[in-house]
């Protein structure tokens, strides 16, 4: 899909982190690896800290941890709510949707529109492009709530090390509303979903229900990362190749469509899959470090779908609540497999917030 | 580019001393040999040569000779 998404505005911003924090030398002994290769690693990708759920915690936890806030502080009112777009890979429940939960849990009025949809890396992308189109539809004044929440941690072998160091659990939250002076939102989103098998959790749907065998911890790739077939599973060369041929051209073809250099672009807000591939994509596209903040993985980990809010507001907070608007780049890339981008002027917002809960 | 740099640009891709790979070196018996050093490679490969391997074509490389098929 390639258009320009005109009228719209992102008026705030609330991100939500579970309190846990785990170390990266903490879980050294949970892989098969000799300690000195693993902590190569981390030399190389960054790893210091994760955070994660409790056991207890569900996806929709998160969302509604962010949504007493806003409602607390008065920077969203029930009433104002027009459509609640919720992106989830690990949901609550397979029914009822997360949308509806979070529905229900805040006395929401019943002509709000829910909608889930079932994303991963491209899910904050994809839950504002719903919200951007469903404000055509709504009455005048009514805004959309954006979110992409996940805990994807409780889906992860913790004996995995290509991908248990970098996943995080977070929940981002955008409010969206109509404003005829905001500037064009040119939007490019590709797929292909041949390539769907690199990034995946095999059992647990209806192609493949649960069962004590898909439960079973096993070497399944000859590799020495144990997991079973609930966990999910990244073929981490295919994702890196994949991003490697796919992201440059995206950017570039985006930045053509919305007229714009690449000096132009204030911030590259990205997917944030690990340091390294972050700066490949920096030095394969000409863009100075600074500009693309890569501390994500690193600190927080990857929450999948929450990693684009989650990045703006923990580096950019200040910045995104003055008055002067920057222009950013937004990109994600990963399950599906999609890429995607989207050109947007963010500032001057009522709230750029992180929130820290017990979760 | 010739013999000598190739393994040169191999081993600081690798991370391997300086020396430390010959053609007939096998993968597997290398320590620094994992997930990492195969991203490093794809990205080595991307930079230098222009490139791609598939996750595939990794998994089947045995040897330095292997590689080095690719460092044309």
């Amino acid at each position: 899909m390639k258009t320009v998404f005109r009228g719209k505005r992102i008026t705030g911003l609330l991100s939500v982190l579970p309190a846990a924090s785990v170390a990266f030398e903490d879980e050294v002994g949970n892989y098969t690896f000799p300690a000195k290769q693993t902590l190569r690693l981390q030399k190389v990708m960054g790893f210091k800290r994760h955070s994660i759920v409790k056991e207890t915690t569900a996806a929709s936890d998160l969302a509604a941890a962010g949504l007493a806030c806003l409602f607390e502080k008065g920077w969203l009112r029930r009433e104002e709510i027009g459509a609640l777009v919720v992106s989830c890979s690990y949901t609550d429940h397979f029914i009822p949707p997360v949308s509806s939960i979070l529905h229900g849990k805040f006395d929401l009025p019943e002509d709000v529109l829910c909608a889930d949809i079932s994303q991963g890396c491209g899910g904050f992308l994809m839950a504002l492009t719903e919200s951007f189109l469903l404000l055509d539809h709504l009455e005048p004044g009514k805004k959309t709530v954006a979110i992409a929440t996940d805990v994807l941690s409780k889906r992860v072998s913790r004996q995995d090390r290509n991908s248990w160091p970098l996943i995080g659990d977070a929940a981002g939250i955008a409010v969206v509303e109509n404003d005829p002076e905001a500037d064009g939102i040119p939007t490019v989103i590709y797929n292909n979903g041949g390539l769907g098998q690199a990034l995946m959790i095999p059992a647990g749907g209806s192609r493949m229900p649960s069962t004590p065998e898909t439960a079973r911890s096993e070497d399944r790739d000859g590799d020495g990362n144990l997991r079973a077939l609930d966990n999910l599973t990244m073929q981490g060369a295919d994702v890196f190749n994949f991003m490697q041929t796919k992201v440059p051209p995206l950017i570039e073809e985006t930045l053509a469509y919305a007229g714009l250099t690449k000096e132009q672009i204030d911030w590259y807000l990205f997917h944030q899959p690990n340091r390294f591939m972050l700066r490949k994509l920096a030095e394969k596209l000409g863009v100075p470090y600074e500009k693309m903040p890569m501390n994500v993985v690193e600190e927080l980990g990857n929450s999948s779908g929450a990693c684009i809010p989650v990045c703006a507001v923990h580096n950019l907070a200040e910045e995104l609540r003055a008055p002067e608007e920057r222009t950013c780049c937004l990109a994600a890339f990963g399950s599906g497999l999609m890429w995607g981008a989207m050109i947007v002027k963010l500032g001057g917002m009522r709230f750029c917030e992180m929130l820290t809960s017990d979760l | 580019m010739e013999l000598t740099k190739k393994l040169a640009l191999l081993e600081e891709t690798l991370d391997t001393d300086e020396g430390a790979l010959n053609p007939e070196t096998v993968l597997d018996d290398m320590e620094s040999w994992d997930s990492l050093a195969m991203l490093s490679l794809i990205a080595m490969l991307d930079e230098e040569f222009g490139k791609t391997i598939s996750g595939k074509e990794l998994k089947s490389l045995k040897t330095v000779a292997d590689i080095l098929g690719y460092m044309e």
